[in-house]
């Protein structure tokens, strides 16, 4: 995977990717002794029954083994993804300015049902579809509003005096060097990053305030999760939209629910007509569009038909 | 991206940043250092030496050599001869100057102002 990505958000070692793919089998499978309700979804593993609750409810339709009868926390769901897209489609976001700092939200305290709110009024999200093949997101990065903390929090402790001396050592050098600090982050993130994909051309596009920062092929632009585990085992989750020569756009932080996360990449990913790429390098649940140049043509890789958005192409995901 | 555009929009490569940041603070720390040895050793003016900043100087140069590690961490990952060679080379100097500071505080402790 990493040979043809070039920049791949960061894969565990051998030992910890065996132990999480054991507690990930284990999260998926553990729930099987509950009985009804439960059904096999088409890669082979069995979704436990409050899973499949929460993926009918969303409406996006899975086989109708599924029961009805969803919980009340999933009923708030129901409205989310209905079956019409309404993704805006318009001219250049002039209007749009309150949706460059859109991302800011979602790396503070974002879980999957803040994504799955903002994904059912921008059908796109992040991005803004301009033309039927073509999207754009226009973000400013994170540090700024970070720096500007910083800056601003270490120029009042600079001004009034609060830590320049301790027990007779001169301390005021420690604000001063955040006041230095805060003001370069702020002022390396003021430019406007914006990041188009272009099907019609088969490329995306980055660029800073205008300046070109790369261009290149549509399969070097992946939504991916991230896997992270902590000390006990437990693993936690990440929805990241990454790419090469690209700024990771962390979409869901650290969460524990593979299932809805995957099924939020995923359908992130076929809004977006772009490559999903599970936790895990070896995985049969990696979902490629795109191909590097050249791959197609080797035997065993068979094109995957263009599915439209309407339609259940579960049985599609598997044309590897 | 060419280096005209890189300047305008202040856009550099992650690594690139950490290790010109070091490689500040190391030319920061290396002008106290020569003014601290003028002081100790040639004009023997005590009580201009940096004693008042000793905690602040300590935290900054191992503040310096973790953004010099991180740096050239970075810079290992290209395949760019020239940068990994300079981000090796402000890491030991970063390096140096702390047990260098270390040693010169060793040797002027007892030329620090008493307090009863």
């Amino acid at each position: 995977l990493e040979s043809w990505t070039g920049c791949v958000y960061p894969v565990l070692r051998d030992t910890e990717i065996c132990l999480c793919l054991w507690l990930c089998l284990k999260l998926c499978l553990g729930r099987s002794g509950s009985g009804k309700g439960e059904a096999l979804l088409s890669h082979g593993v069995q979704c436990g029954a409050p899973a499949c609750r929460y993926l009918c409810s969303l409406g996006l339709g899975h086989p109708a083994t599924f029961p009805s009868a969803a919980p009340s926390w999933t009923a708030a769901l129901e409205p989310f993804f209905s079956q019409t897209p309404k993704g805006r489609v318009g001219g250049l976001p002039t209007t749009s300015g309150g949706k460059r700092f859109q991302l800011w939200a979602l790396g503070l305290f974002c879980t999957e049902r803040h994504l799955a709110k903002r994904l059912k009024n921008n059908s796109f999200y992040p991005f803004i579809q301009q033309q039927p093949n073509v999207f754009v997101l226009e973000y400013y990065l994170d540090t700024l509003w970070k720096g500007t903390l910083l800056f601003v929090v270490c120029l009042l402790l600079v001004s009034f005096g609060f830590v320049s001396q301790v027990q007779k050592q001169e301390t005021w050098g420690f604000p001063a060097c955040g006041v230095v600090v805060g003001l370069w982050l702020m002022i390396s993130s003021l430019p406007r990053r914006r990041l188009v994909l272009n099907h019609t051309r088969g490329t995306y596009h980055f660029s800073v305030q205008g300046r070109t920062v790369c261009q290149g092929p549509m399969h070097l632009v992946y939504v991916r999760l991230a896997l992270s585990s902590d000390a006990y085992g437990r693993c936690f989750f990440q929805l990241v939209l990454c790419g090469h020569k690209l700024e990771p756009l962390v979409l869901v932080q650290l969460s524990e629910r593979y299932e809805q996360m995957e099924y939020l990449g995923r359908h992130i990913a076929r809004k977006l007509n772009i490559n999903y790429f599970d936790c895990l390098t070896k995985s049969y649940r990696h979902v490629v569009r795109h191909w590097p140049l050249g791959a197609t043509f080797s035997p065993g890789i068979v094109q995957r038909k263009t599915g439209t958005y309407g339609q259940q192409t579960l049985q599609s995901d598997l044309d590897v | 991206m060419r280096w005209r555009d890189r300047l305008a929009v202040l856009f550099f490569p992650e690594g690139m940043m950490l290790t010109v940041a070091s490689l500040m603070l190391f030319l920061v720390h290396l002008s106290v250092f020569a003014s601290d040895v003028h002081n100790f050793c040639v004009t023997h003016h005590y009580d201009r030496m940096s004693f008042h900043y000793t905690v602040v100087l300590m935290f900054s140069q191992v503040i310096g050599i973790c953004w010099a590690a991180m740096g050239s961490l970075y810079a290992e990952m290209t395949d760019n001869k020239f940068l990994r060679c300079f981000s090796l080379t402000v890491l030991m100097l970063n390096g140096a100057m702390f047990f260098n500071r270390l040693s010169l505080e060793f040797l002027a402790i007892q030329y620090r102002e008493e307090s009863h």
